[in-house]
């Protein structure tokens, strides 16, 4: 009896539905009816795509390689299983929008022009790196020229930066948008709730991409949230949320066009990609001693990004035969060139390091600089 | 015009934002309100709420905000209602406001000044009398700003908002008030960077900022020791060859503050001292500072930042050598 008096109305609890996850492609390539709504890209938009992923996955593949060789300055933390999320996302961007990154995001500077000699000069913390060999491979400090802002380690900050980056693109009446990334476990940062909030609150032109790739590190999404699908958490901030299949390049671009547009009108909305992080959290983890079955990763491996774009190429007779290994062949060449060059270039000068501090070089660091 | 620090700093502001209309202002309460410290009255009215925001109570909202703005050209005055609630925010200063020029390789800068009432002596409790200046020193990218009079604090300001790096800028509020003195109407910056001798003397050397200032002058005035008084007034980078040398003239040093001792700012001017001009010294450096006390208690705020008599106390210690 008791029970029943505490009881309230349904009509005055909130009610979150959790959003469908948005697909278009089938496993076997094939475009499923959701081929018919929204974007659909241009045949050049989606072999540029192609192109992109693959230079991606073996620009990956070889910095992990260069890691183990000693190559690779720092960290690596490998980005496979998020090239169709990058690609699509950068489809849906105009060449003077914004992105404020997070660490994992490798194809989309590759989709953004970034050359691969300036990320293996990053790698290598040579003098082409914009970073001036500063920071861990996968922290894009200094990549303003390709209109990436800044990031560094401690994951969410992008979020709220990239709202106040926004208000100032309105206050001065311009027409770029900021797209922002961030991580599941990112979701739970301080970062992404004050940026969603401010970001709603004010109406600015950014759009707000989450990778639900399934690991946080260890920790997997439903042992970092409460909610099954991390759309809903735009609800709270007075904007709507879409999932969608980071996997498949279709949903991605269609859901990132129209998140992007809404954007432009000064509508934020949030989109959830899930997909999967075949590698390591970095260098640094191993999964599979640790946290993780390997039969997860066969289970995903069936939307691999990369494949399930090759087979819709294939499907659809974009691709008659042959196009596919030339690509790669390509991207083999062009990846492990870029290297080479990176490597003959010259170290950064220990005198860079007492730059960009300040405006100015302060007394205690030339006082340091002499003393060395 | 006759006017205390808030009136002054309130001056920098308009006279700022009319000058550039890159500048904008954000914190809680500083809309229509003008601020709880009415620093920003006035702003919202003249410049609209586009310029002069109420933002949620979120202190890393409100920096992580204003890098953005500052990274897109803006020059944002952040408001932080007590110093004591920016680490909430700590993450956006001292991790990516204070760091985002090196990082970038200098392809970003971040020009974002954060205003913010500091210190003791108005019964405000542990979380309305901190003074972390130390801290923000102790992070390299910062400059960090602490006015002692109406003068400077106008002209420490605009200079901020027209510098190209990030300052954190920390108002002594138990000086919003008084003292009133004359502050011109007319434009003028004051040198960030450079310490001011607040008092000429030739005995004892006192370096001191803020609020501490004041102390230090009254103490000078009841003293028969000749006292010179150095007002550091940027706090990072510091002004050391104005405290060398003042030191080398007096040989003798006491360093005043209303914070923390242990890992104070007077253990930094004490080093660079016994480092640089140690042979010009005659006596013990003396640190004159807030005890290592969480923060002010209400019962005894009045003898947590040093008092006028030990300040005297201190000069007669080291004039005894």
């Amino acid at each position: 009896m008791l029970e029943t008096s505490l009881e309230i109305p349904r009509q005055y609890i909130t009610e979150v539905r959790e959003p469908r996850v948005f697909r278009v492609l089938n496993d076997d390539g094939s475009p499923g009816e959701a081929y018919e709504v929204g974007y659909k890209p241009a045949e050049s938009e989606l072999l540029n795509a192609h192109r992109w992923m693959v230079l991606g996955r073996v620009l990956d593949k070889l910095a992990l390689l260069y890691h183990r060789m000693g190559k690779v300055k720092s960290t690596y933390g490998p980005h496979e299983g998020h090239e169709a999320a990058d690609a699509g996302t950068a489809l849906a961007l105009k060449p003077d929008d914004w992105i404020a990154p997070y660490y994992r995001n490798l194809t989309l500077l590759i989709a953004r022009g970034v050359p691969l000699e300036v990320i293996w000069a990053k790698f290598f913390a040579k003098m082409g790196d914009p970073d001036k060999g500063r920071n861990l491979t996968i922290e894009w400090g200094g990549f303003k020229k390709w209109r990436l802002l800044s990031i560094g380690a401690p994951i969410g900050h992008q979020y709220i930066y990239a709202a106040g980056f926004a208000y100032a693109l309105k206050y001065m009446k311009r027409e770029e948008v900021v797209a922002a990334y961030i991580g599941d476990g990112g979701t739970s940062t301080n970062g992404f709730h004050a940026g969603l909030n401010f970001a709603g609150l004010y109406k600015v032109p950014v759009t707000f991409f989450v990778y639900n790739n399934q690991y946080a590190i260890s920790v997997p999404v439903n042992r970092q949230t409460a909610v099954g699908r991390l759309a809903v958490k735009a609800a709270a901030y007075g904007m709507e949320g879409v999932s969608a299949d980071g996997m498949d390049l279709l949903a991605v671009v269609k859901t990132a066009k129209w998140a992007v547009e809404r954007a432009r009108r000064r509508e934020p909305v949030l989109v959830e990609y899930v997909t999967y992080r075949f590698g390591p959290h970095t260098t640094s983890d191993d999964p599979l001693t640790r946290y993780r079955d390997p039969r997860e990763a066969e289970e995903w491996r069936r939307r691999d990004p990369v494949s399930l774009l090759e087979r819709f190429l294939t499907w659809s007779g974009i691709y008659k035969g042959g196009e596919i290994k030339s690509v790669w062949e390509e991207a083999e060449q062009a990846v492990k060139e870029a290297a080479k060059a990176a490597e003959a270039q010259p170290d950064v000068p220990i005198d860079e390091a007492v730059k960009d501090v300040y405006s100015f070089v302060p007394r205690s660091l030339s006082e340091w600089l002499e003393d060395l | 015009m006759m006017a205390n620090m808030a009136k002054a700093i309130n001056m920098a502001l308009h006279e700022e934002m009319a000058r550039d209309e890159r500048v904008v202002v954000l914190g809680e309460d500083v809309g229509r309100k003008g601020g709880v410290f009415l620093i920003t009255e006035g702003l919202y009215e003249r410049f609209g709420p586009e310029r002069v925001i109420d933002t949620p109570i979120n202190e890393g909202g409100i920096l992580g905000f204003a890098l953005g703005m500052a990274m897109a050209g803006l020059k944002p005055v952040a408001e932080i209602q007590f110093v004591d609630f920016i680490w909430m925010g700590a993450d956006e200063l001292l991790n990516h406001i204070s760091k985002l020029r090196y990082r970038s390789g200098g392809e970003y800068k971040a020009p974002v000044v954060v205003r913010t009432p500091v210190g003791s002596g108005v019964k405000s409790g542990l979380y309305h009398s901190q003074s972390p200046e130390a801290i923000f020193v102790h992070t390299a990218g910062l400059v960090v700003v602490m006015p002692s009079t109406p003068y400077n604090a106008k002209g420490l300001l605009k200079a901020a908002i027209r510098g190209e790096d990030p300052v954190v800028f920390l108002e002594p509020k138990i000086l919003y008030r008084a003292p009133r003195e004359d502050v011109p109407e007319e434009d003028y910056v004051v040198e960030i960077g450079k310490a001011r001798i607040a008092r000429e003397g030739d005995d004892v050397t006192i370096v001191t900022y803020g609020a501490m200032v004041h102390r230090a002058l009254e103490a000078a005035e009841k003293t028969k020791a000749s006292v010179e008084v150095v007002d550091l007034q940027t706090l990072n980078p510091m002004d050391i060859d104005t405290v060398l040398k003042s030191v080398s003239k007096t040989g003798r040093l006491i360093v005043i503050h209303d914070s923390p001792k242990t890992g104070g700012l007077g253990a930094e001017v004490a080093a660079t001292v016994a480092e640089k001009a140690v042979d010009k010294l005659v006596a013990p450096v003396v640190r004159l500072a807030g005890p290592d006390l969480p923060q002010s208690p209400v019962a005894h705020d009045a003898v947590y930042a040093p008092t006028v008599e030990r300040v005297l106390k201190a000069i007669d210690r080291v004039m005894a050598y």
